[in-house]
């Protein structure tokens, strides 16, 4: 009775989870081993935790022969139509996954270890399977988010998690074995917790919660900085608009702080003693930018951000025709053009306002953050894809929905929704199907 | 106040998602890749009005129905159109070039449609071809010289045993040291499509029929959902935080807070 009770009263959760699950099960399915990006390198980071149970060094982790012979059994490099598909096992190779954070890693032990009877290949799989976790936990946390900041608007709460479940590029790098759906669930979580902060949730439990999204995101993947700038944002503006209680708003925003660096800062630390720099990085040039204007201005960076945000990362992930793309483009310039459209509106006539203005300063701010981040990136260090977009997916697709459906009269919403996410739904069929499954050999 | 969740509008939606993608799953024709030369280095062939490319290929199955080159333009901004053909081939002359037969398929592509460089699908009625045999890919543009079409092509040397060994580039009927970019497809069904998800995988992730049933498990709960989308939630919701009639989340933060449904 209880049961049924709270499946009647979280159907739609209940529904986005098996969604999700088979979303997820179908990505894994249908992924070759060791075909997403680096999943060789993240494998063998996980390998190294099991054998040597101790986190490694940026540049002192060799590629382990047994993994490389499954890269020549699994025929890797005819993949990608070359003749010669030799490995080298003798002379060592770094493993450049080394200098990334552990707990990923450190969470697909178990996995690792329950198939640890099986083949290498096994091992993945079992590893690929645990990491699609994060998935039905970040449709979980993306339904909470969306239920606290669209209150009372059904086709915002379960279309938002939608576009994330049908979002190509997310779904494969989710079922793979790489970090980016852990740090896509963490920074989602941390939204959420911060969303419930402005809304007037200023608890030390509140902060604790910040404190522990934001740390273990940092254990992660050093690009989960961005969640810094983004907090502190938050926290700026409560501590201008809540005068009197200002005292107790820093003390939270300590423990926030303290939290996250007790968390992880004992990695940077350690990176620093050992390499010199709290995070190490090789330096890629690819555009020739001297800056962020000329980058998105006179070179093709925008365009490829768009394109590998969506599903191209390679001709291994999901090469979607260029046609495609330029309709997403179109797709994103409407939405943009509604967004102002629905905002003017929403002033105009509050019965109409798809978000709260401070929502809508969460999000785009947010994403904007993430934007700048990654252009940043590029000119400093450069490799940067549209991946690295994915802690913030979930205010591009609420942005871009909105964008879409809240200009329109609100009757007219739900339906325009569920006609998007019909065509998100026809492109993830598609991407999986027509583009990623005929690709496998 | 509990209200009763009405259960069929969201099942009705639900089984008729899952008949509707059941019935495409096993019906529809997808393109299953026979043969990719891939791309190295930053070689590429200038394609313009003053010259053409031939590609000659082997068929890897009996038939082709989609060949993939990847595109870029010395100027974005350029206007113009680019001809691809397949064509028999007869041979090789005594001066060595490519003698072509007839035209088997042709595609007009507008290169005005693109203005960064990206895959594009030249798809036709499907081919018959003998498997093993040669053919040609034959390129032509009506772009001036200064305006040329880049066609991706792999390095002149033999990085990693690169060097395409079913067939040769031409480049205005003189052979050229490197090969086009190209994957060549041709249609098949569903069942011969997974058949090649089996390496590697354990079971059950290795089999076809799991692969289906969570396909159409998917599209069913999306139909389910669909309808709560599309009627904004109406359906009741029976939960505990007295969201009256909005969908269910069960009283959590948000749900509950009485705002007007949309």
């Amino acid at each position: 009775m209880r049961l049924r009770r709270w499946l009647s009263g979280n159907r739609i959760l209940v529904a986005l989870l098996v969604l999700t699950a088979a979303k997820s099960l179908l990505w894994v399915a249908a992924i070759p081993p060791w075909r997403s990006p680096d999943s060789y390198l993240h494998f063998g980071y996980i390998e190294f935790l099991s054998r040597e149970h101790t986190v490694p060094v940026s540049g002192r982790l060799d590629h382990y022969p047994d993994v490389l012979q499954s890269l020549e059994r699994t025929n890797l490099y005819g993949v990608f139509g070359l003749y010669d598909t030799h490995m080298d096992l003798v002379t060592p190779q770094v493993n450049n996954a080394g200098g990334h954070p552990p707990l990923y890693y450190t969470l697909m032990l178990p996995a690792y270890w329950a198939a640890s009877g099986g083949s290498m290949e096994t091992q993945l799989y079992a590893v690929m399977l645990f990491t699609s976790i994060f998935s039905l936990l970040l449709a979980w946390v993306a339904y909470r988010l969306a239920c606290e900041i669209f209150p009372g608007k059904t086709y915002m709460q379960a279309g938002v998690p939608l576009l994330l479940i049908f979002h190509p590029q997310l779904g494969f790098i989710s079922s793979s074995a790489v970090q980016d759906s852990l740090l896509a669930l963490l920074f989602t979580w941390l939204l959420y917790h911060l969303a419930v902060f402005a809304r007037g949730d200023f608890s030390y439990r509140r902060g604790i919660f910040i404190g522990v999204a934001v740390g273990l995101g940092m254990l992660t993947k050093s690009s989960f900085l961005m969640a810094y700038p983004v907090g502190a944002a938050v926290f700026a503006v409560m501590l201008y608009t809540q005068k009197g209680r200002r005292l107790h708003l820093l003390k939270v925003m300590a423990a926030a702080a303290g939290i996250s660096l007790l968390i992880c800062g004992w990695f940077y630390v350690r990176n620093y003693i050992e390499l010199g720099a709290a995070q190490p990085y090789e330096r890629t040039e690819r555009y020739h930018a001297a800056n962020i204007w000329t980058l998105w201005l006179r070179t093709s960076f925008r365009a490829e951000l768009i394109s590998s945000f969506l599903g191209n990362f390679s001709w291994l992930s999901i090469p979607l025709p260029i046609t495609e793309l330029y309709w997403f483009r179109r797709i994103l310039q409407v939405a943009v053009a509604g967004f102002v459209a629905a905002t003017a509106i929403g002033w105009w006539k509050p019965a109409w306002q798809i978000m709260k203005t401070w929502v809508a300063a969460l999000l785009a701010g947010t994403f904007t953050v993430f934007l700048l981040a990654v252009s940043y990136f590029e000119i400093t260090v450069g490799g940067s894809q549209g991946r690295y977009l994915f802690p913030a997916v979930f205010p591009f697709w609420a942005l871009l929905l909105a964008g879409l459906v809240g200009w329109m009269p609100p009757a007219w919403r739900p339906r325009a929704t569920a006609v998007i996410v019909t065509v998100a739904g026809l492109l993830f069929t598609w991407s999986l199907l027509m583009e990623f499954l005929p690709r496998v050999t | 106040m509990m209200r009763h969740y009405r259960f069929w509008p969201q099942t009705i939606s639900a089984v008729m998602l899952l008949a509707v993608a059941s019935l495409w799953l096993f019906t529809a024709s997808f393109p299953e890749l026979d043969e990719i030369q891939p791309a190295a280095g930053d070689a590429a062939a200038t394609l313009n009005a003053g010259n053409e490319y031939v590609q000659t290929f082997t068929a890897e199955s009996d038939s082709i129905s989609r060949i993939e080159l990847v595109l870029d333009k010395m100027d974005p901004k350029s206007q113009g159109n680019m001809r691809f053909e397949i064509r028999e081939y007869k041979g090789i002359d005594p001066e060595g070039s490519p003698v072509l037969g007839d035209v088997l398929r042709e595609v007009t592509l507008d290169t005005g449609s693109f203005d960064y460089m990206g895959g594009h699908r030249f798809e036709f009625d499907p081919l018959p071809v003998a498997n093993g045999a040669l053919y040609a890919i034959r390129l032509t543009s009506d772009n001036p010289e200064d305006k040329s079409i880049w066609v991706m092509g792999t390095a002149t040397n033999d990085y990693k045993g690169i060097t395409y060994k079913g067939g040769a580039l031409f480049d205005n009927g003189e052979p050229n040291k490197g090969e086009l970019y190209f994957v060549i497809y041709h249609n098949t069904g569903i069942s011969e499509l997974l058949a090649k998800i089996v390496p590697f995988r354990p079971e059950p992730l290795s089999s076809a029929f799991f692969f289906e049933a969570i396909f159409v498990i998917g599209a069913g709960s999306f139909g389910w959902l669909l309808w709560e989308v599309g009627s904004g939630g109406k359906g009741g919701s029976g939960g505990k935080g007295g969201t009256g009639g909005k969908a269910g989340c069960g009283g959590k933060a948000g749900c509950g807070s009485g705002e007007k449904e949309d």
